[in-house]
């Protein structure tokens, strides 16, 4: 997959991810790679900036909780309620998008019109 | 296999400083811990899973690009505006500051040993600062064996005394790095609160996990290093019960730029003793960083003159000193504004 197409939906996939509950970073890799049937498929060190971004927008919060496994503590993300109102903001969004390239191809019969 | 993970997060996290550095640090641990404990449920050995947990995360330096952008270049840029380089500079001149952490460790010395110094000292972990001069673009190697530090084909020779090893790591005293690097010509550093060591292209900067990292050592060093030339007497530093027989001052000096050092020396208050317990002739010396003009010290009396560094056995002396070796190491100041 073209690492631009990721970056421009990186926000989308990583809210909606969190829309069902909090969750840490391996599991949300996980859950994006499930969601998608690996279809994104990126450097896992990738997500981190792109999660303490969101965090400073303020759209997730942080709470670090004891591994059950031992190691070192994981830090759940959870979506908050900025979050949840940039997630609609981004669907819609997406949607215009998705309606907007229809005339590009997304409609087979744009072009004979 | 911890030395591997521990220089992935040092290199990952390269750029970042303080407690935010060490959040990140904890939580990318945190992933290779948990990646790994996957790959060993499917039945990898440990070295295997630590492989695959690293591969996983992608190279250090594409995950620290992302993070230094992120974290470190905004707050560079706020303590860059602050001191008023226009906006064009900000971005090269971030670039190049790096951030190396200062740990305090307690030293317990046998008593053969004339070396040590009991109490807590500071040091810099030497993998960390090889790190971060490589991040910079010159060769940089520390031998364990021959305690030479190989910087970009110059060398320094780190004495015994001035390092600890702990967990399999080497710990540089930072007093003794500073003098050394000063002494050999071979970097220049500038400010005492805080200290940024300039060599080359690089600039590293000390900080103490977000407390200011003082170093006034370093700067004793200079002076004793060169007082000889002007003066026999030894030179001392008060501690803080001592100070209780002295004035606060504020010297103002309207030109002095943010971070200038200025030691004030003068004469001792009481007899002074050495280490065994015979009778010493010393002068007192006392250090500050200049902030908005003006200069915080303690001295013994509130009226007195300032001479030159030709009176300094007997008189009051302000000097500016730069921690450049390429300069002098003094200019004498005459304030007229003393409160």
């Amino acid at each position: 997959m073209d690492a631009n197409t990721l970056k421009g939906h990186l926000d989308l996939i990583l809210l909606a991810t969190l829309e069902k509950g909090p969750l840490y970073g391996l599991r949300i890799i996980q859950e994006v790679q499930y969601q998608t049937e690996g279809f994104f498929n990126f450097k896992e060190g990738t997500l981190y900036p792109a999660l303490h971004r969101l965090e400073k927008a303020g759209w997730i919060d942080t709470e670090t909780q004891p591994s059950p496994i031992g190691g070192p503590p994981r830090k759940y993300y959870k979506l908050t309620d900025a979050g949840q109102k940039a997630l609609q903001d981004k669907r819609q969004e997406w949607q215009n998008f998705q309606q907007a390239m229809k005339a590009f191809g997304g409609n087979k019969h744009a072009k004979t019109h | 296999m911890q030395k591997r993970i521990e220089q992935y997060l040092n290199r990952a996290t390269r750029g970042l400083w303080g407690k935010k550095r060490q959040e990140v640090k904890t939580e990318l641990h945190s992933h290779i811990y948990e990646r790994m404990h996957y790959h060993m449920a499917f039945g990898k050995s440990e070295e295997e899973a630590l492989g695959l947990a690293l591969h996983a995360l992608g190279k250090p330096a594409e995950v620290s690009r992302g993070l230094f952008k992120l974290h470190a270049l905004p707050a560079l840029g706020k303590m860059l505006l602050v001191t008023g380089l226009l906006s064009t500079v900000l971005v090269t001149q971030a670039q190049n500051v790096f951030q190396l952490n200062v740990n305090t460790r307690t030293n317990i010395c046998e008593p053969q040993d004339r070396y040590c110094f009991p109490g807590p000292q500071n040091y810099i972990k030497a993998s960390e600062l090889m790190d971060i001069f490589k991040a910079q673009g010159l060769q940089a190697q520390f031998d364990r064996e021959t305690h030479n530090l190989l910087l970009d084909n110059q060398e320094l020779h780190i004495m015994e005394h001035a390092l600890i090893e702990d967990d399999n790591e080497i710990y540089i005293s930072v007093s003794n790095l500073l003098l050394m690097l000063y002494v050999n010509q071979q970097a220049s550093i500038s400010s005492m609160i805080n200290p940024t060591i300039h060599f080359k292209t690089a600039q590293v900067r000390l900080d103490q996990e977000g407390v200011d990292f003082n170093a006034r050592e370093f700067y004793q060093g200079i002076l004793s290093y060169h007082m000889p030339k002007f003066t026999k007497k030894s030179i001392i530093t008060y501690t803080k019960p001592e100070y209780a027989d002295f004035i606060p001052i504020t010297i103002q000096i309207p030109e002095a730029k943010d971070g200038e050092v200025y030691a004030l020396i003068q004469p001792v208050v009481r007899p002074t003793t050495d280490s065994n317990d015979q009778p010493m002739d010393a002068v007192a010396v006392e250090f500050a960083q200049s902030k908005e003009g003006k200069i915080d010290l303690y001295a013994s009396s509130k009226t007195f003159k300032f001479s030159g560094i030709d009176k300094v056995d007997t008189g009051y002396v302000l000097l500016k000193l730069s921690g450049n070796p390429q300069e002098l190491f003094y200019q004498e100041v005459f304030p007229k504004d003393v409160q």
